[in-house]
């Protein structure tokens, strides 16, 4: 198309203010670019600035919702659980997708009761199978957390029947016994003891010729009376000991806690939830398995 | 005709315009840096301060804000609180907003009677209700704290009652919460402990260089464990010292930070079961 000579200053006016709505077209391109690089806090501070921005309170809601998921995979649980309040009272609209957040975020800070009041909220509140199916499995995750293994296998045959290796771990967990903390670190007293007792026998072997070193050490100086070396080889070995029954009881929290971990993650197995940053302020979340 | 055309042309780019997102900053320009503030994320704050400063030079709020920012960071170690009173022209929401955070200032110094009066003087003033509610949750954590600051019966006491309900989600973004009593006893015991990490970090480990691989570096693991438990940081820094060649082993959990990979293993993974109960 030709344009006339005469035309070209509206043509040049008409060019630039189409450019200029394609550039304010994509106003999140900066927080997109920061979560593609996996710099969240920087993310979620942009998706914050425009929620400040967006003037209507579905669009704040979305982009509060966007700043809290980007605080949630930053590890900063406390800001993540502030934007979602503060994106539900700009939008109560984003209730159901907030309790996705809200179930993450609690089950990543250990918060394990209230991810199962979240998980069965979320679960119950949609109707779409790969939601539900998603929900399920991080509830019996969330279940399996606080050591209900029973209601975990409930939630997974529920609307995850199909998750055999899931219900497999579920049976082994149950099956399997827990290592007692009380008795760990009681058996900590003989240095070394405490860390075999949970199957950590480097530790264990560490531990006895540490304590045994010093213990010797005290004795000889003890012998030669030579009091000043006795106290600082003294104050050594009191750490060392004290480490040695602090050990034997927290090795029995990881024994549990690791077995709790496996469980965990056969139940999860490769499902995530993802986000179309391009719809955003419209939150659209896909599962994949 | 043409004259109608670009009329036309003009419409449908003005329309295209009035649909895409307003890239202007309809709220005010201080939000964002003011939430940061309130989160205490000073960084990001002093940041979001610079970026207004740089489009609305002299903003008295903005100058506000970064002064408090700046004092926190330690960059204005002369003027440690900004004087609220001579941020002429600045938002009186926002001058609320710092003073709210030089009342916590005045708790930790031990001026207590001082901290209540101002956050009591921000609730009656403020028409901001994120500000009402974080006074409010910062007056019943003073309050509970030292009882004798509360005027039971008041207009603010009634005040802070009511708002109870509402005060939850600020709990944990309410700014330091007042000390629950110190465990003297446990903290000088960690003295010993503490000063010799001090004198490994301030002589040794200078000599040596970073070699661990740890993070955190079990010296800096011990430090963490005697500033959070006092005494009981010892046998969780003995604990890590016998640990540390089956976590590096096992290698669970990492990370890579300047191309170099470390083993995660922090403090909150050994010590949550006892401090949860």
């Amino acid at each position: 198309m030709k344009i006339h000579s005469r035309h070209w200053p509206t043509a040049a006016v008409m060019f630039a203010m189409f450019m200029l709505a394609a550039t304010r077209a994509n106003p999140d391109a900066i927080a997109s670019a920061a979560a593609a690089e996996g710099d969240h806090k920087a993310a979620a501070l942009e998706y914050r600035r425009l929620a400040l921005e967006a003037g209507e309170p579905a669009r704040q809601g979305g982009y509060l919702w966007a700043a809290a998921l980007h605080y949630l995979r930053d590890g900063d649980y406390d800001r993540a659980c502030l934007l979602l309040d503060k994106a539900e009272d700009a939008d109560a609209g984003i209730s159901a997708t907030a309790l996705l957040l809200r179930g993450e975020t609690a089950l990543a800070d250990g918060k394990t009761d209230e991810a199962v009041f979240y998980w069965k909220g979320y679960r119950d509140s949609t109707r779409a199978p790969a939601a539900r199916r998603y929900a399920s499995r991080r509830l019996a995750e969330a279940l399996v957390a606080s050591g209900k293994t029973d209601e975990a296998r409930v939630a997974l045959r529920g609307d995850d029947p199909e998750n055999t290796g899931g219900l497999t771990a579920i049976e082994q967990l149950k099956r399997g016994r827990d290592k007692n903390p009380t008795v760990g670190g009681l058996l900590g007293l003989i240095p070394g003891l405490g860390y075999a007792y949970s199957g950590e026998y480097g530790n264990a072997l560490r531990s006895l010729i540490l304590n045994g070193l010093f213990i010797f050490g005290m004795a000889s100086t003890a012998d030669d009376e030579q009091w000043g070396a006795f106290a600082v080889i003294t104050f050594f070995e009191l750490t060392w000991y004290s480490g040695s029954v602090y050990g034997g009881a927290d090795a029995a929290q990881r024994y549990n806690q690791e077995r709790r971990d496996n469980c965990r993650e056969a139940i999860r197995g490769k499902s995530v939830f993802e986000i179309d940053a391009a719809s955003l302020p419209v939150v659209s979340v896909q599962f994949k398995f | 005709m043409c004259f109608v055309r670009a009329i036309a042309w003009s419409a449908i780019a003005l329309a295209s315009l009035s649909t895409a997102p307003s890239a202007m900053p309809a709220a005010p320009p201080c939000g964002l840096a003011v939430d940061l503030m309130a989160e205490q994320d000073w960084t990001n704050c002093l940041r979001e301060c610079r970026r207004i400063l740089a489009v609305l030079p002299g903003n008295p709020s903005a100058l506000l804000i970064k002064n408090m920012a700046e004092s926190r960071l330690g960059s204005r170690a002369a003027h440690p609180s900004p004087p609220p009173d001579s941020a002429a022209g600045a938002d009186q929401e926002i001058v609320r907003a710092v003073q709210l955070q030089l009342a916590f200032d005045e708790w930790a110094r031990g001026r207590r009677e001082n901290a209540c009066r101002l956050v009591e003087n921000i609730l009656a003033a403020t028409d901001d209700l994120d500000l009402c509610l974080r006074a409010a949750c910062t007056l019943s954590l003073f309050w509970e704290n030292s009882p004798s600051m509360q005027k039971s019966g008041s207009e603010t006491a009634l005040l802070v009652a009511a708002l109870a309900p509402l005060q939850l989600r600020y709990a944990t973004a309410a700014g330091p919460r007042p000390d629950r009593g110190a465990a003297w006893l446990s903290r000088l015991l960690s003295l010993p402990g503490l000063s010799i990490i001090a004198l490994y970090h301030g002589q040794i480990g200078p000599a040596l260089g970073s070699r661990c691989r740890l993070k955190p570096s079990c010296s800096e693991y011990a430090r963490q464990a005697f500033l959070r438990h006092g005494a009981m940081g010892a046998p969780l820094a003995a604990d890590r010292l016998i640990r540390e060649p089956d976590v590096l082993g096992a290698a669970r959990k990492t990370v890579t930070i300047r191309r170099t990979k470390y083993v995660l293993d922090p403090l909150c993974d050994h010590d949550y079961w006892w401090r949860r109960r």
